[in-house]
């Protein structure tokens, strides 16, 4: 007996946590590349910053819980956390930043509750929010380096100047770039997104571009932002290709935040209800729907308990946005939903294989089964 | 896509796909491994110079040897009955043991088996091959059923269930659907796959024979429409028949009764229901072939196709083997070398077959496949955290939540796994092999059905217990009733006879006492106030006690000092 006998099943598929978090950050990529065209080097640092921060974070906490750090650090989960905080956090944001984020969503977003799998709560939201609450400011405010210099000339932002400038905003203290043409450019053209500025005007700037046959590459703060929707539906579809998320959340999701953008969509009062497009493709739904609503850990398991959850998110992203103080909201929305997934996890389980109908409330089985 | 091309096919009328089918609820596509082991013909393997027949048949019941050690046996003579369902000699030779061996058994234990050391000649038993049911048609079901028990004939297919029993289940509703089971759907097995390939026309002989038994209203055999070769012999071979041919999509469970069943009739089997309630009855087509070989043939069921595979077989192959050859001899024959070099050996399939270590154990009845291999081939990584990714859901045949199911077997939440369906889970695996955390899922279920049945075992014996010994409670307080009734006549008795008039108003006062303490007993012999109430004032009893002795130990105490300082 040189071995304990193994029990079925003996064969196993080559899935893993690593390849399904390696999958889920390639259908990051387009997104990041379409960010970094439009923004600059930001994303790139703020990334970094978040990942070292996050795993240093995540390899601690399990040296404390004596487990071994690198089994979990190579599963890289915190990997996708600190890149989904990443995008979240504006470029050009102070360092401490990403990294009071990345700590934030690793240690009270998801070790707290025990470590992968049992956090309630998505973490990458979590250190969203909490970076959102505490540091308004610096939340909101997209700074895009170069775009058009203070004195009129166009500086590419993905060249020296703008890596220099992003790495001025980044670190303050290093003083790289030229203070005073710096901060000149960016006091004027620093933008947020383009739901401030639509409230001001309520178009598309994408469309209107292509119905002109404008430069729709052009690095604008709003068409950036249309295109890395665009590039984070492109992600989320290849994730349902690649069966890493079902259809599910991400459907009920957008299907619901269309419905509401319809039955309020007024047109000539676009600047206060917004258009169903500009809820689509101008904020974080993209994301939300197919990146952090589809959070496997903090959402239903049961597909009618998807269904649901992901339309209650839907309401929720809408609601906040237009009657919250919040500019975008999806973040507080999914984080609310999130807590309602024990609820529907409990609830709504799938009729059983030979079950005449679904039992709605498990309770009543149990009893049954006792009395049996 | 593949909905697509049934369509395409059903429209274009190809056989095989007339029947709109249902497709199974969750489910896996796990690589095949089959072309090797398909390539060869069945090999007929030679007999083996001992065989090993277990007694142990399903479930555990024990049949009882008929034949002593050193006696000598031939080729299909009975060596041991249970109920009526024999098992015999699968060669001539001599009971050389009935002892302790290893057998197929995912526990490891031993168990008993009758030893037959072979001479070699393997000459059948004159009774054995008598063609007395040949001409079956004439023959009455009942007599065919007896005969199919006597020749030991049980599911070839996996548990083994007595197929006289299956056929004989008179109570329940009259059988219209007979299926045949020829999905096959995990990896490596091809043993039903070979069978057809080679022996499709007997195996129809034998459908025919269960035809004729049941009188169904449609016959269905069911086959994946991955085993191209098989379904074109079946196609020739079902020619002029009522069985009607049915291809499904290559998925694993497929073949499994209950999902069986679904896709083909859109019935679903409820928990603790037979298929035979739905008037439904399955088998297998090595059972068919093993029914045409008793019933035509008049031969009991001595061997069976084997699949023999795995990455240390050099020579990968179906064989013919004669039932109680250990497993070392057809591995043998299949060009293993060393048996060292197989570090892990398993008897069925890679998904639900068990492990086992010893390779005398002798191959049985529901010995379908031994993969014989290296122990990277079927390495288990270590367990990671659940990610709730939602996968195992996704593929469970049962529609359960196998990550919640987890919760609940982990921590022993026997209650929440009921509510969960833990009894309906088949051990099928799907949820176990898409995990991407490697948790050993089914292990963990098993561990929980384990913990039920006994939760539930204890429950019925303490049940038991209780009302033995409710009845003892009544006897002693009827028994203490009656005499106390019998006192108090007596005592009544005496004290109106005239000569003891002194004493009859202290023996009134007692009667009295009596009679009360009787009546109350009569109702209520097992009053729980009283009980309380006793327990009660032993408790108080027990205080007193206890503040005497505590008085006395400081009084000792006090008087004690003194003594001390001294």
């Amino acid at each position: 007996m040189s071995q304990p006998l193994q029990c079925s099943p003996h064969l196993l598929s080559q899935a893993s946590v690593t390849k399904t978090m390696a999958l889920v950050l390639l259908a990051c990529v387009p997104a990041y590349g379409v960010s970094t065209w439009f923004f600059g080097w930001g994303l790139t640092i703020n990334a970094i910053l978040c990942i070292v921060t996050a795993t240093a974070v995540e390899g601690l906490v399990m040296k404390l819980r004596r487990r071994n750090p690198w089994a979990f650090i190579r599963d890289s989960s915190a990997l996708v956390t600190a890149i989904l905080l990443a995008f979240t956090i504006p470029s050009g944001a102070p360092w401490w930043i990403p990294v009071l984020g990345a700590t934030f969503a690793i240690l009270i977003g998801k070790q707290v509750y025990g470590g992968l799998g049992l956090n309630l709560f998505n973490p990458a939201m979590v250190g969203y929010v909490a970076l959102l609450v505490a540091f308004p400011l610096q939340m909101t405010a997209w700074q895009i380096p170069g775009v058009e210099s203070a004195n009129g000339d166009y500086a590419n932002p993905l060249g020296l100047q703008g890596l220099l400038v992003s790495l001025q905003l980044s670190f303050p203290f290093l003083g790289i770039a030229e203070p005073s043409g710096l901060y000149a450019g960016i006091d004027g053209f620093a933008k947020a997104t383009p739901l401030l500025f639509h409230k001001l005007a309520g178009h598309s700037v994408l469309i209107g571009q292509w119905q002109t046959e404008g430069p729709v590459f052009d690095r604008s703060t709003e068409i950036g932002w249309e295109w890395i929707n665009i590039a984070f539906l492109f992600g989320g579809v290849f994730l349902l290709f690649k069966r890493v998320i079902s259809w599910h959340i991400p459907l009920s999701l957008i299907a619901t935040v269309i419905a509401l953008a319809f039955i309020f969509y007024q047109p000539g009062k676009e600047a206060v209800y917004g258009s169903p497009y500009l809820h689509l493709f101008g904020t974080a739904t993209m994301i939300g729907a197919f990146f952090i609503a589809t959070d496997p850990v903090s959402a239903p398991s049961s597909p009618l308990g998807k269904i649901i959850y992901g339309a209650i998110a839907g309401v929720l992203i809408y609601c906040i946005r237009i009657w919250g103080s919040y500019l975008d909201s999806v973040g507080f929305a999914i984080l609310l939903v999130n807590g309602m997934t024990p609820l529907l996890d409990y609830c709504l389980r799938p009729r059983i294989f030979g079950e005449q109908k679904r039992s709605l409330w498990p309770l009543n089985r149990r009893t049954k089964a006792k009395a049996d | 896509m593949n909905a697509l091309v049934r369509l395409s096919r059903r429209l274009r009328k190809r056989p095989g796909y007339a029947r709109s089918i249902k497709s199974l609820v969750g489910g896996i596509s796990p690589p095949l491994e089959k072309e090797a082991t398909l390539s060869h013909p069945i090999l007929l393997a030679p007999i083996a110079q001992q065989l090993v027949v277990p007694l142990e048949q399903y479930r555990g019941a024990i049949a009882t040897p008929v034949v002593k050690r050193g006696e000598a046996v031939h080729k299909g003579q009975v060596i041991a009955s249970l109920n009526g369902m024999n098992i015999h000699a699968g060669t001539s030779g001599i009971i050389s043991a009935i002892e302790l061996r290893p057998v197929a058994h995912a526990s490891g234990l031993l168990g008993m088996c009758i030893v037959i050391s072979a001479d070699g000649k393997d000459t059948w038993h004159p009774r054995a091959r008598s063609h007395e049911y040949s001409d079956y048609k004439a023959l009455s079901p009942e007599l065919l059923i007896a005969a199919i028990r006597d020749a030991g004939i049980a599911g070839l297919g996996g548990a083994g269930f007595p197929t006289h029993k299956k056929l004989a289940m008179q109570n329940r509703p009259s059988i219209d659907t007979l299926i045949i089971n020829a999905v096959e759907c995990e990896p490596y097995i091809a043993a039903d796959e070979a069978l057809l390939i080679e022996r499709a026309g007997q195996v129809v002989a034998g459908i025919e024979v269960l035809c004729h038994i049941l009188k169904p209203q449609q016959c269905i055999i069911a086959i994946e429409d991955s085993k191209q070769k098989a379904i074109e012999r079946l196609i020739a071979a079902l020619e002029g028949t009522v069985t009607e041919l049915v291809i499904i999509p290559t998925r694993y469970p497929s073949g499994s009764e209950k999902q069986l069943i679904r896709i083909l009739t859109g019935k679903e089997l409820a928990h603790g229901q037979f298929p035979a309630d739905l008037g439904i009855h399955c088998q297998n087509v090595g059972s068919c072939y093993a029914i045409y070989q008793a019933i035509v043939l008049g031969q009991p069921l001595v061997s069976r196709i084997c699949t023999i595979t795995g990455s240390t077989v050099a020579k990968p192959q179906n064989i013919e083997v004669t039932l109680g050859t250990p497993i070392a001899e057809a591995l043998a024959l299949c060009g293993v070398s060393t048996l060292a070099e197989c570090d892990s050996l398993i008897i069925g399939g890679p998904l639900m077959g068990i492990e086992i270590h010893d390779e005398q154990t002798p191959i049985t009845t529901t010995t379908n496949c031994v993969i014989a291999s290296k122990a990277e081939t079927f390495s288990q990584p270590t367990e990671q955290d659940c990610i709730r990714c939602g996968f195992c859901a996704q593929v469970c045949p049962a529609k359960l939540l196998p990550q919640q199911l987890l919760t609940a077997s982990k921590q022993s939440l026997h209650d929440q796994a009921i509510a969960l369906g833990i009894h309906d889970c088949i051990e099928c695996g799907a949820c176990n092999y898409v995990c991407p955390s490697k948790i050993p899922l089914v292990q963990y279920y098993r561990a929980e059905k384990a913990k039920l049945r006994k939760n539930t075992e204890k429950q019925q014996r303490a049940r038991y217990w209780q009302t033995r010994f409710d009845a003892h409670q009544m006897r002693v307080n009827s028994e203490k009733a009656t005499a106390l009734d019998r006192r108090s006549r007596a005592l009544s008795a005496r004290a109106k006879a005239p000569d003891a008039p002194v004493v009859t108003k202290l023996y009134d006062a007692d009667v009295n006492l009596l009679k009360n303490k009787s009546e109350t007993l009569k109702a209520a012999p097992m009053s729980a106030d009283k009980t309380k109430s006793d327990i009660q004032a032993a408790l108080l009893r027990a205080k007193a006690k206890k503040a005497q002795r505590q008085n006395s130990t400081a009084i000792n105490q006090l008087t004690n000092k003194p003594e001390e300082k001294q």
